[in-house]
């Protein structure tokens, strides 16, 4: 039998289940569209982080921590990210010498402050304080342009003022001014309550941009970090402290510096002592946390294609079920076709004709809903998703050669099935 | 002695159509479709001879194996002893494919219950014959399909979906069918057996014809005396086995045999 007379008969075939043979199409359809939608959003996710964090991410940065021991790091995903071991270890000593090495263009240290328990401004409480945080940091973290304002302005001698992420900006703004315009919340006095009962009176004098993601950040409040007494230079006062290299390029002679005096002379070296810890630093600078993150956005990836591969497998039982009910329906056929001299060969040749034109017509559909489902998803913004299209065009054969390959295995012990019968044992069938 | 005188002289008589040389067939519990019980012996030690061009008829009552024998004739089943030849080639040991290609070159068949593909049209029922042997191209196919068409009365049918087709006219396509590929044997399984009485006449008056014009081979499996009659041999079968084998006389107008 040709093969174009082969395709009339399965064509047929086809014709006559037309809701089965839809279904298994959709079936097919169903998982190439998902493969393709998926690597689709994950691709989007991918730029927009790229994008976002090439744009928010100071690639200068590195923040320096205690080796060989638990750290808290505040704000993972912020940017940056401040690690801080929970006692202050750094001296202002230990932070000009930082500063005056040839390659450290600033150094900004800070002190995790804690919970926030109750705010209100003028009296009026603000009810959603919900993982707003205080940190205490040199103010030079704004002029340095590590984190940037979007509203307002500091002055680095007004210990009285405040900077606080986008979240607590809208929460006062909301709650004063009932609007979600951060600017509103530019001005005003606010008392801040912490875990121990103390209280501060501040101004708030910046608004910081939305960052990354939603990111700690945006429940920050900064306070400014308040000198420490000349006659205590030595003495351990921050928890943490980000350095800044000149430029980028010399961003790891300034970590190797950095760490030779930390690990050689330090004050933070004689608080480690203190406490017995392993006698080293280590920095984190803001590349090993994207490298960590990128990684993180790999694995994401990767579950979302196993997402996609499993419904594909629910397209394949979709075609064998398909396949098998027709085989069974069509015993009588097969019988006919065989007593009237038809082989096996052309018996399966027709059966596994029949599951590539369904499978090629699913994989079809399927790149094209997958393609629709994609720009639908972030273009409408479905589930507040706010990513821009990108495809993954490399996906998009793949995911169309797994959906035919799937379709083709699934009518493969079908159609071995029909070509193995015994003429007489189906003429029988009735 | 010419050439011819010592051809004639010499000839070995043709080979029949079938033979089939005490063949037995036993169905084995699972193939005979029950889970359980005995095997079944459908046949035992039955030899016939067809020769070419007769018109044979195949009676018995239900279960004596006259379906059974003809599947045999006709190598869509596999004797469990003996051996069968179809124009004088031993039909055994072969494939499911050889016997493919031994029924679309030799054989025809007819079945009680005609056996068209039913989303195929009449045309395309008949060409499938021809598309499966694989010997004509699609014009010469349509076209042979179109004359026997008209032989078995049946012409403006072609765009026809079998349920669109009475009995007869189903079971004239299925002759029809039969034919595509010129076969020197038609088998005929109880082909009147689901007809009226004059749509089965008419059956009957084609699988004739066939047999005096064109010298076809038939041979028919039915149960019903009168069609019977009409053939010019009469194997009659009775539990399996191989009860007479009548030959009528040409001159006699009554039924020779009382029925069993």
């Amino acid at each position: 039998m040709r093969l174009s007379e082969a395709f009339t008969l399965s064509k047929s075939n086809i014709k006559r289940q037309k809701a089965r043979s839809a279904l298994a199409t959709v079936g097919i359809a169903v998982g190439v569209a998902t493969v393709i939608a998926l690597m689709t959003l994950a691709n989007s996710f991918q730029t927009y982080f790229v994008t976002q964090y090439n744009s928010t991410f100071l690639p200068n940065a590195f923040s320096v921590q205690p080796a060989q021991t638990d750290i808290t790091t505040y704000g993972w995903n912020s940017a940056p990210a401040l690690y801080a071991y929970p006692q202050p270890i750094f001296s202002p000593h230990d932070v000009s010498q930082i500063g005056s090495m040839s390659t450290v263009q600033a150094v900004i240290p800070y002190t995790v402050k804690g919970w926030v328990t109750a705010l209100s401004e003028g009296g009026t409480p603000i009810k959603t304080t919900n993982g707003f945080e205080v940190t205490s940091i040199s103010f030079n973290i704004f002029s340095q342009g590590v984190l940037q304002l979007q509203g307002g302005s500091v002055a680095a001698a007004n210990g009285s003022q405040v900077v606080v992420g986008y979240k607590v900006a809208q929460a006062i703004a909301y709650e004063v001014s009932s609007t979600n315009d951060t600017s509103f919340a530019l001005g005003k006095s606010v008392s801040i309550e912490m875990a121990d009962q103390s209280v501060t009176n501040a101004t708030i004098a910046g608004v910081l941009k939305p960052g990354l993601f939603d990111t700690t950040m945006n429940y920050m409040i900064y306070s400014q970090l308040a000198a420490p007494p000349a006659s205590q230079t030595t003495a351990p006062a921050y928890e943490g402290i980000l350095v800044l290299s000149k430029d980028h390029s010399n961003t790891q002679a300034a970590q190797t510096q950095t760490l030779s005096y930390l690990d050689g002379n330090s004050d933070a070296l004689v608080s480690l002592k203190g406490w017995g810890l392993g006698l080293s630093f280590a920095a984190v600078s803001e590349h090993e946390a994207e490298t960590f993150l990128q990684g993180q956005i790999t694995q994401y990836s990767a579950i979302i294609l196993c997402i996609g591969l499993i419904s594909l497998i629910g397209g394949a039982v979709g075609i064998s079920n398909v396949m098998l009910v027709s085989v069974t329906e069509r015993t009588g056929e097969i019988g006919t076709i065989k007593a009237i001299g038809g082989t096996s060969r052309d018996v399966m040749e027709v059966f596994l004709l029949e599951a590539l034109i369904l499978s090629l017509i699913g994989a079809f559909l399927g790149v094209v809903a997958g393609s629709g489902l994609g720009w639908g998803l972030t273009t409408f913004r479905v589930l507040g998703l706010d990513l821009p299209l990108a495809y993954n065009l490399p996906w998009f054969p793949i995911a169309a050669a797994l959906g035919i390959s799937v379709g083709l295995a699934s009518g493969l012990y079908p159609a071995w099935k029909a070509a193995a019968m015994q003429p007489i044992v189906a003429l029988r069938y009735e | 002695m010419r050439f011819g005188e010592l051809k004639a002289a010499l000839d070995i008589p043709q080979a029949p159509a079938i033979l089939l040389r005490s063949v037995s067939k036993v169905y084995l519990p699972r193939e005979s479709g029950s889970s359980r019980g005995r095997p079944v012996k459908a046949l035992d030690r039955v030899s016939v001879t067809i020769e070419r061009g007769e018109f044979v008829a195949i009676t018995g009552p239900s279960g004596s194996g006259k379906s059974t024998l003809i599947n045999l004739a006709g190598c869509l089943d596999v004797p469990s002893e003996g051996a069968v030849y179809i124009n004088g080639n031993l039909v055994d040991g072969l494939s499911g494919n050889e016997l493919s290609k031994i029924r679309r070159e030799n054989i025809g068949f007819v079945f009680q219950t005609f056996h068209l593909l039913p989303k195929l049209t009449v045309l395309e029922n008949l060409t499938l014959a021809m598309v499966l042997r694989g010997h004509l191209n699609h014009a010469e196919r349509e076209e042979h399909a179109r004359s026997l068409l008209e032989r078995v009365g049946l012409a403006g049918k072609e765009r026809n979906f079998p349920n669109e087709l009475s009995g007869g006219e189903s079971q004239r396509v299925a002759i029809a069918r039969a034919l595509a590929n010129d076969p020197g044997i038609i088998l005929a399984d109880e082909p009147t057996g689901n007809l009226d009485s004059r749509s089965g006449r008419q059956v009957l008056d084609i699988l004739e014809e066939l047999n005096q014009v064109n010298r076809v081979t038939v041979v028919v499996v039915t149960h019903d005396e009168s069609i019977a009659s009409e053939a010019k041999r009469r194997v009659r079968l009775m539990d399996g086995r191989l009860e007479r084998v009548t030959i009528p006389e040409p001159t006699s107008e009554a039924p020779l045999m009382e029925s069993a």
